[in-house]
C-alpha cells in the first residue's frame, strides 16, 4: 500500500512545484529567443522546468523514505512581525519616526507573551529618542521625526 | 615578496586613517553585540547590520562590514561559551567544550583562550589572502564567459554539498535563488519579467530586503517560537573569574591553534566551506590526535583553540574567492557582493587592479579587526554578560527598529520594509519545510551574473553548447562539479558526511 512516510517533503515538493509552475505561467509572455541569443524568457523556462522537477523528485520521495511530519505554525510571532514591519513601511514616509518606532515596537511586542504595554511603550519612546539621534542626527538620515502636517 | 609588502603597506596606510579605524571598531563592537544574541548568527548579524553601512563611503562600509563579520563570529563564541546556547553552526563546537570549562569555573580562560586562538588565525589568513590573491586574479583575468560560468555552477554545487541537509532540497534552493535574482528588467531586452507591473520592482527585489527577510527575520520568528515553547526563567549565564590562561593552557593550545588555522584557510576558500565546515574538521580532528579522546566533550581547552582558530582562519580565507574571482563562497559573502554592488564596485579580479587602495585596505583592515575584536572581547567581557541577561522580549523589537530604519533609507521608500516582511513569512516557510535558505542567497547574487555569463559564452560559440567542455578550464571546473555530486549521491560518502554533522 502507498503511504505518506515523510510528510515534510511531500509539503516540500508540492511547494516547489507551485513556485515552478507560477514562474512558468509568468514567464510564458516573454520571448525565448534561441541558443545563440537567448531571449528573456529562455533561462526562466528552463529553471522553471527543472525545478519542476525537482519538486516531483522531492514530493515523490515522501513515499519513499521516512522523514518529519509537518510541524504546527506558531502564527502569533509569524503575523507580529510581519504586521510590524509592514506597519513601520507604511507610517514613516509621513507619520514620521517616533509614530512608526512605536507602533512598531508596541505591534511587535504581541509577537511575545508577558510583555508589558506600559513597558513596551516606554521602550518604544526610548528606541524613538535613540534612533532620531543616532540616524537622523548622527548619519544625517532624510528622515522626518514628526508626522507630516496638513 | 617587494610587492607583498609595498602591496600591504599601501593597505595599512588606507585602513589607519582614522575614519576608516573608526569604522573597522564600531563594526566589531556592533557585530560583537549583535552576535553575541543568543540564536543570532553571524549570517542574520551581518544581514541586519548591513543597511547602516550603506551611507558610508565604499572603503569604510567593507571595513566596517569585515569588522561586523568578526565581530559576530567572535560574539557567537562568547555566548556559545557562557550559556551553551550556539548562535550558530559554526559555535556548536565551541560550546561543547567552551561550556564545559565555563562550569568548571574557567569561562575566562575558555574565552581568553578562544580570542588568541582566533587572532593567531587572522593573522595567517591575512598573510594567505596577500599572497595568494594576486595570481590567482591573474589567473582569474583570463577567465572567459564560459570559464565564468562553470565556475558559478562549481561554486553553487561545492556549496550545496559541503552545507549540511538534502541536496536536492538545496538545489531546490539554489534554483528558487536563481529565479528570484531574475527579477526586474533583462539587461539585454530590456523586457520586465516578473514585476506584475511594479516600477519597483523593474531593478529587481532588493537583495537587502530578501537578506534580511530570509535570515533576520526569520531567525526572530523561530526564536520567539521556540522561547514560548520553554518555560520562562533566565538561563544561567556562567561567571567569568580570571581570564589568564595558565602555562599549561597555553602549552596544550598551541599544536591545535596551528592545525586549526591550517585547516581552517584551506576550506575557507573552498565553495560552501566556511566557518562551520573548518571548526567541525578541526574539532575531529583534535579528538583523533588527542592522546585522551575522552576529555573531549568535558572540558578540553583543545577543543575550544582549535576550532576557534580555524573558524577564523576560515571566515577570513573565504575572502579570497570573493576578492579575486567575485565569486561568494558562503552566504555570508554573498552579502558582501551585495554591499560591494551597492557601493558601486563590481567583486571580480578587477578590483585588485582598478581600487587597489580598497583591496589592500580591506586586507589590512581585517588584520586590524582582529587586533580590536581582542582588545574588545577580553576588556569588555562583562558587558555582554550584561546584554545576556536582557530579556529577549525586549531585545527583539530593538532589533526590529534598527533594520527597519536601515532597510527604509536605502531607496528611501517602504517597498523594501514590505518585501522584508514578505521574505520573513517565506524564511519561516522554509524553515518549516526543512529547507536551508542560504543556498537561495547564493542563487540569488549569482543569478544575473550567470545569465549574462551564459548569454555572452553562447553567443561568442554561436549557440553551441559544446563551449563548455571545449574550453579546458571550463570542462575541469564542470567535471568537478559533476564529481562533488556523484561523491555526495554515493552512500558511504554520505555517511560520512551525516557524521561529521551529528557530532
Amino acid at each position: 500500500m502507498i503511504r505518506l512516510r515523510n510528510q515534510q517533503d511531500f509539503v516540500a515538493g508540492l511547494f516547489l512545484i507551485a513556485f515552478a509552475l507560477l514562474a512558468r505561467y509568468f514567464a510564458s509572455d516573454l520571448s525565448m529567443g534561441r541558443l545563440v541569443r537567448m531571449g528573456p524568457g529562455y533561462l526562466p523556462t528552463v529553471l522553471a522546468w527543472i525545478l519542476l522537477g525537482l519538486g516531483v523528485l522531492i514530493a515523490l520521495r515522501g513515499f519513499i523514505t521516512d522523514g518529519p511530519k509537518l510541524e504546527s505554525w506558531a502564527w502569533r510571532p509569524v503575523i507580529a512581525i510581519c504586521a510590524a514591519l509592514i506597519a513601520f513601511g507604511l507610517l514613516l514616509q509621513h507619520g514620521g519616526l517616533v509614530a512608526a518606532t512605536v507602533a512598531t515596537t508596541l505591534i511587535s511586542s504581541l509577537a511575545a507573551r508577558g510583555a508589558s504595554p506600559i513597558a513596551m511603550l516606554l521602550l518604544g519612546l526610548g528606541l524613538a529618542a535613540g534612533s532620531a539621534g543616532l540616524f537622523v542626527w548622527g548619519l544625517g538620515l532624510p528622515l522626518n521625526i514628526w508626522p507630516e502636517l496638513g | 615578496m617587494e610587492t607583498l609588502f609595498a602591496n600591504l603597506s599601501l593597505g595599512f596606510v588606507t585602513a589607519w586613517s582614522a575614519d576608516n579605524l573608526l569604522f573597522c571598531f564600531i563594526g566589531a563592537l556592533l557585530g560583537t553585540l549583535i552576535g553575541v544574541l543568543p540564536g543570532i548568527g553571524p549570517l542574520a548579524t551581518v544581514a541586519m547590520l548591513l543597511p547602516i553601512t550603506f551611507n558610508l563611503p565604499p572603503e569604510g562600509a567593507l571595513i566596517m562590514l569585515a569588522g561586523i563579520y568578526y565581530g559576530a563570529q567572535y560574539g557567537g563564541s562568547t555566548t556559545a561559551i557562557l550559556l551553551n546556547v550556539p548562535g550558530e553552526s559554526s559555535s556548536v563546537v565551541t560550546a561543547l567544550d567552551g561550556h564545559m570549562m565555563a562550569r568548571q569555573g574557567r569561562a575566562g580562560v575558555a574565552l581568553a583562550i578562544a580570542a588568541i586562538g582566533s587572532f593567531f588565525a587572522g593573522c595567517v589568513a591575512t598573510v594567505g589572502i596577500a599572497v595568494v590573491g594576486p595570481p590567482l586574479a591573474r589567473i582569474a583575468q583570463q577567465f572567459g564567459a564560459a570559464e565564468y560560468f562553470s565556475l558559478m555552477v562549481f561554486g553553487l554545487i561545492g556549496a550545496v554539498v559541503l552545507a549540511s541537509g538534502s541536496v536536492i532540497k538545496a538545489i531546490s534552493m539554489i534554483i528558487i535563488g536563481l529565479l528570484l535574482g531574475l527579477v526586474g528588467q533583462d539587461v539585454t531586452s530590456g523586457a520586465a519579467r516578473f514585476t506584475f507591473g511594479l516600477p519597483e520592482l523593474a531593478d529587481g527585489i532588493g537583495f537587502v530586503a530578501v537578506a534580511v527577510g530570509l535570515f533576520g527575520m526569520a531567525e526572530i520568528m523561530t526564536n520567539l517560537e521556540r522561547s514560548a515553547k520553554t518555560p520562562e526563567g533566565q538561563a544561567a549565564v556562567m561567571k567569568v573569574h580570571s581570564l589568564m590562561p595558565s602555562r599549561q593552557d597555553m602549552k596544550e593550545s598551541t599544536w591545535p591553534i596551528l592545525r586549526g588555522t591550517a585547516i581552517g584557510s584551506f576550506l575557507g576558500i573552498l565553495p560552501g566551506g566556511g566557518s562551520v565546515l573548518a571548526s567541525f574538521s578541526s574539532y575531529t580532528i583534535e579528538k583523533k590526535v588527542a592522546k585522551d579522546p575522552t576529555r573531549f566533550g568535558k572540558g578540553a581547552i583543545e577543543g575550544v583553540a582549535g576550532p576557534e582558530a580555524a573558524n577564523n582562519a576560515a571566515a577570513q580565507s573565504s575572502f579570497i574567492p570573493l576578492l579575486t574571482l567575485g565569486i561568494p563562497s558562503n552566504p555570508v559573502m554573498a552579502l558582501m557582493i551585495g554591499a560591494m554592488t551597492i557601493q558601486g564596485i563590481t567583486p571580480g579580479p578587477q578590483v585588485m587592479v582598478k581600487q587597489p587602495a580598497l583591496f589592500w585596505g580591506m586586507i589590512a583592515s581585517m588584520w586590524i579587526g582582529n587586533a580590536m575584536l581582542v582588545i574588545i572581547n577580553l576588556p569588555l567581557v562583562g558587558i555582554w554578560v550584561q546584554l545576556l541577561k536582557v530579556p529577549y522580549k525586549y531585545l527583539f523589537p530593538s532589533i526590529l527598529i534598527f533594520c527597519s530604519i536601515g532597510i527604509y533609507s536605502l531607496n528611501n521608500s517602504p517597498v523594501d520594509v514590505l518585501f522584508t516582511a514578505l521574505f520573513g513569512l517565506m524564511g519561516y516557510l522554509f524553515v518549516k519545510l526543512g529547507f536551508e535558505a542560504a543556498p537561495l542567497l547564493l542563487g540569488f547574487i549569482l543569478g544575473p551574473m550567470m545569465e549574462e555569463n551564459l548569454r555572452r559564452a553562447l553567443q561568442i560559440s554561436r549557440g553551441n553548447l559544446a563551449t563548455f567542455i571545449e574550453r579546458p578550464i571550463s570542462l575541469g571546473l564542470l567535471l568537478a562539479a559533476v564529481g562533488l555530486l556523484v561523491l555526495v549521491i554515493l552512500p558511504s560518502v554520505r555517511r560520512g558526511r551525516e557524521d561529521v554533522f551529528q557530532e
